[in-house]
This record gives structure tokens, sequence and C-alpha cells, in this order.
């Protein structure tokens, strides 16, 4: 055969195999341990479907797992740890049910919905793995791999839920269903109002033009209980963009520290304020240490796209503290009530639930639900 | 004193001047406030067009697209240069109706490569815009995350993973400036809390 018809049978395969693109991979595998206190009763793909686009393959994957509690406690949470690998080997995904009430033997739904672009080219394994990372209970027990710190979240998560759901219940029998309403139509107000801002978030490359943006320092809002106090701390700002904040922080409990996170908030040049994020740090800090927390990300926040928010000033908080024996300490509602954050701070999971619950089925569902 | 060029500046401005030439212009740049505030024009000008870009149809990568047709047009050429080789020698050598059959054959060639760049460019451009999830500019070190609305993306290299939330929902979006965002919405069915997460 001559070259020239290697190269025709050649362009033609690609030809077919571009406009085709057709794929038989495994799209997703679902991977649980043996010994897993959750079970796989079902999965559905729904309308997953697969789309060419140019040189690359758009995939969409509407997965619902109906899993069930094999164990003896109650769940309390979820997280199902989302690998597709061979599509971004540095990055990972996570979709996580807190606030479940799950008893032994009982089945919950998870839903993952999902899109990938890759290249044409792959592989041959699935292109979406899912693990279980983790599985908390009632009494705040913990069974998983824990390789995204699932355990310390869906616990700070509880927390949150055990304080706001008390707080509610403490409205009930104070002021009635008339009063609880009232509180959760605030609570409802809140939530609507609270401005929100797109970021986009890259690690740090090393500045090319060291004289763009500017050193801006944090102010902090103080908790009176908080058993760490921030005291120093600054961003480098360029437009809408913050770099590396550090953070200088005292324990000025009596117990030693492993995590915290501090709650950032951003004003831009119209006096607007934004919740930006959280700044967190593993650390060891012991009762009276101070230590300088680091971060090497830059942050773009925009209003909506295109509409970037211009960062003047930033003032920071305690937000969640977690102690060397593993227990948390979290903000108590009323500091969270303080007028300069109120508006600002995303209410708990719980409290978006139990809104949700009752804009959905009316007061006396939530007070059914309260009373469980 | 004698100043770089705007070329220079502009280059310099986007990170882009080689190592040696970058210095040079790094210090000419901190003593002299006129080159520095063109510097400081050409970034701003930059992250204008970068905002303007993110408003492209959605899903739309244009360095993905641009290389993706310069792929193609080589590809085509060659495929073209290769085939009127072989029908001129084959002109000069072969019989009549072998010339008529090399013709053809050129013909194909050149055919299959068009095809490859039509098709590659229609379904390129021609995909259903599903998503607002669209960074346009190129992550640093080759990775990003995004966080809107609609969900939470992390991209690397060319490919995207992207963990979606229902439009019908109001989302809460949470970052953490150690690489990792999440997106907090009751699911409709359940009722339940799902909060989706992407980090790096």
């Amino acid at each position: 055969m001559s070259r020239s018809k290697y190269i025709c049978a050649f362009l033609l395969v690609v030809g077919m195999s571009t406009a085709l693109a057709a794929d038989d991979r495994p799209l997703i595998k679902i991977q649980l341990p043996k010994d897993s206190p959750v079970t796989m009763v079902s999965s559905d793909l729904g309308d997953s479907k697969a789309t060419p686009r140019g040189g690359a393959m758009e995939i969409e994957l509407h997965t619902a797992l109906a899993l069930r509690n094999s164990g003896s406690h109650r769940i309390r949470g979820v997280t199902l740890l989302v690998l597709a690998q061979e599509v971004t080997p540095g990055g990972k995904g996570s979709v996580s049910l807190p606030n479940l009430n799950v008893a032994p033997g009982d089945d919950f739904l998870i839903k993952i919905d999902l899109r990938l672009l890759r290249p044409l080219a792959a592989g041959a394994g699935p292109m979406v793995r899912v693990l279980l990372d983790g599985v908390l209970f009632d009494d705040l027990s913990f069974f998983g791999e824990n390789r995204l710190n699932s355990r310390r979240m869906m616990t700070q998560w509880e927390l949150e839920a055990r304080r706001d759901r008390k707080h509610f219940r403490q409205v009930l029998e104070a002021r009635g269903a008339e009063g609880l309403q009232k509180d959760i139509l605030e609570s409802m107000a809140r939530q609507a109002e609270r401005p929100r801002v797109d970021v986009k978030m890259a690690r740090n490359s090393p500045a090319t033009t060291t004289e763009a943006g500017r050193q801006v320092q944090f102010s902090f809002l103080r908790f009176p209980d908080s058993p760490v106090e921030p005291h120093d701390g600054m961003a480098r700002v360029n437009g809408n963009e913050a770099r590396a904040p550090s953070l200088e922080v005292l324990n000025r409990g009596d117990r030693a520290v492993k995590f915290l996170e501090i709650g950032w908030i951003i004003r831009d040049r119209q006096g607007r304020d934004f919740m930006a994020g959280t700044v967190p740090a593993d650390l060891k800090l012991a009762p009276g240490q101070s230590s300088r927390v680091l971060e090497g990300t830059s942050l773009q926040f925009s209003a909506k796209p295109g509409q970037p928010v211009e960062i003047e000033s930033m003032f920071g908080f305690v937000k969640s503290v977690e102690f060397a024996d593993g227990t948390e300490w979290i903000p108590a509602r009323a500091a969270l009530a303080d007028p300069r954050i109120a508006k600002l701070v995303p209410v708990s999971p719980e409290e978006q639930r139990l809104t949700e619950l009752y804009r959905r089925k009316g007061i006396a569902a939530l007070v059914e639900e309260l009373k469980k | 004193m004698r100043h770089p060029q705007l070329s220079d500046l502009a280059l310099f401005a986007g990170g882009d001047l080689g190592f040696f030439a970058s210095l040079e212009t790094r210090l000419h740049v901190a003593r002299c406030t006129e080159c520095r505030a063109e510097v400081e024009r050409f970034s701003d000008a930059s992250k204008t067009l970068k905002a303007e870009a993110a408003q492209l149809p959605e899903g739309l990568d244009f360095d993905n697209l641009a290389a993706e047709m310069r792929a193609n047009i080589k590809l085509g050429l060659e495929a073209g240069s290769i085939a009127s080789h072989v029908i001129a020698n084959h002109m000069m050598d072969a019989p009549r109706h072998e010339e008529e059959s090399f013709g053809w054959r050129g013909a194909f060639v050149l055919a299959a490569g068009t095809l490859v760049i039509i098709t590659g460019w229609f379904l390129h451009v021609s995909a259903p815009e599903q998503t607002r999830l669209a960074a346009v500019t190129p992550p640093v070190q080759g990775i990003s995350i995004e966080a809107t609305q609609a969900g939470v993306e992390v991209k690397e290299n060319g490919g995207a993973f992207a963990l979606r939330s229902p439009e019908s929902q109001p989302v809460t979006l949470t970052v953490s400036s150690e690489g990792s965002v999440n997106a907090r919405y009751v699911d409709s069915e359940t009722g339940q809390v799902t909060i989706n997460n992407v980090s790096f």
C-alpha cells in the first residue's frame, strides 16, 4: 500500500472517530469498603449523556444512589469522595449529606450531578470513581478514610445543627408557633438578602509584577468566648484579587488547638460587604502561644460574571476551632447576630433545611420536626 | 533615561517577557513613574479584557479552540501537500489510467482532511450551551477552581470536572482559601441538605 493510502485511511479513521466519538467505557464506579456501615441498595444513572465537543467529550452524569444504614447507630452525616483522576488528576470532589437522621436499617438517597470535560483520547477504566470518605454517627463517632477531613466538617455541621435546633426549640417553648414562625421568616429574609459573590481560585504563581497591588490589613471582630484571638493579618490585593492571606493568631484558652478557621469579609469600593470565605489552618497551638497562618492561594471575586468586586478593605472573625482532643468550638448564635456579620455569614446547613421545610410544608411540619 | 519599548512593557505587564529582559525592565519600572503607569495601564486593560472574555459563549475555551483550528489546518495542508506530491510523481511516471486513479485519491485525501476540520469546528461551536461555569482565563499552574450559583468546578490542563447545583434552588457558596469551595442547597425531592465540594 502506498503512503498516500495509509494517510487516507488514517484521516478517515480520525474523522470518523471525531464525528462519532462513541465511548463504551463505564461512566462511574462506586466502591464501598467491605466493613462499611452503609451499603448500596440501588444506583440510577438517570438521563446521563455524553456529547462530543471538538477535541473533547462532555459528559453529564445524574446519579442517584440509594444507600442503607446497615450499622447499629443512627447516621448524622455521609461524605462521598468523587474522583475523575484522568480528567483532573490534581483536583477532587465530594458530595456530603449533613444533618441526616437515618435509623439502622433505613434507606436514604444521595444524588451526584456532575459534568466532565475530558479529551477524547481516554484510558480503559471508569471515568468517575465514587468512594466513601466518612460516616458520622449520632454519638459523634466516625467511620471512614477521612481523606477530605470530612470528620471535622461533619462534626462542625452537627454541632451547628444542635445549636440551631436548640435555639428554635427555645423560641417555640417561649413564644409558641407564632414566635417560631416570626423567627423563621426573619431567617429566610436574611438568607435571601445575603450578598452573593462568585469566586475563582488558583494556586499562587511567582509574582511577575511585584509592583501590582497593595497590602491590605485585616481588622477583626472579636467574640468574648472564642478560645483563639486573631490580632494581625494582611493579604495582597489587586482590584478584585486577594492573594496569600496571612494571619497571626493567639491561643488564649487553656487547651491545645490543632485547627482553626477565620471567617473572611471583604468590603468593596461602594461600601458593600461580602463573605469572601474562610482562611483555615492546621497548626499546633499550645495555650498562650501565637502562630502565623499562611495560605498560598489567590482568589478573585465577582458579583456576576464580568462584574469584578473591587476590594477596598477586609475584616475577619474566628469561625471554628478544633482542639487537640478532637472536640470543636463554634460561635454562639448571639455572637453571629452581631450586626456587622449577621447578614453576611451563611446560616448553618440545618437552619437552611428547617427554613426550607417551613417554606414547603408550613409551620406545623416544622414544629413536628423540632420535636424529633 | 532610555525607556523600554512599549511592546516590552506590555509583555512585562503580562509576565511574558524573558528572564533577563524582565529583570532589566523591572529595574527600570521601579525608578520610572512614566513606565510604571504604562505597565499599570496594560495590567488594567488585560483585566478588562479577561472580564469581557468571560462573557463569551459559555463553555467556549478560545485557547483550546484556536489550538485545535491550527492543528486541523496544519493537518489538512500536510495531507494536501503529500497528495499533490504523489499526483505529480504519477503524472510523470504512470500510465494514463493510473493518473486518473491518483487524481481521485488525492481529492479524497483532501476531502477527508476538510471533513476533519469541518467536523471538529462544527462539533465544538455548535454544542449546546448547558452551563455558565465558564472561565476563559488560563488557570495558574494548570489548575483552578471556580464557584458560581450553578455549581463548583475544578479545571486542569484542558479537562474540567464540575458538581452541579439545581437551578431551581438557592445555593449557598462557601470558599476556603486552602483551595476548596462548597455549594450547599436543599434537595427538592428529599428535603436534605446536599453539599458539593471541589478542591485541589
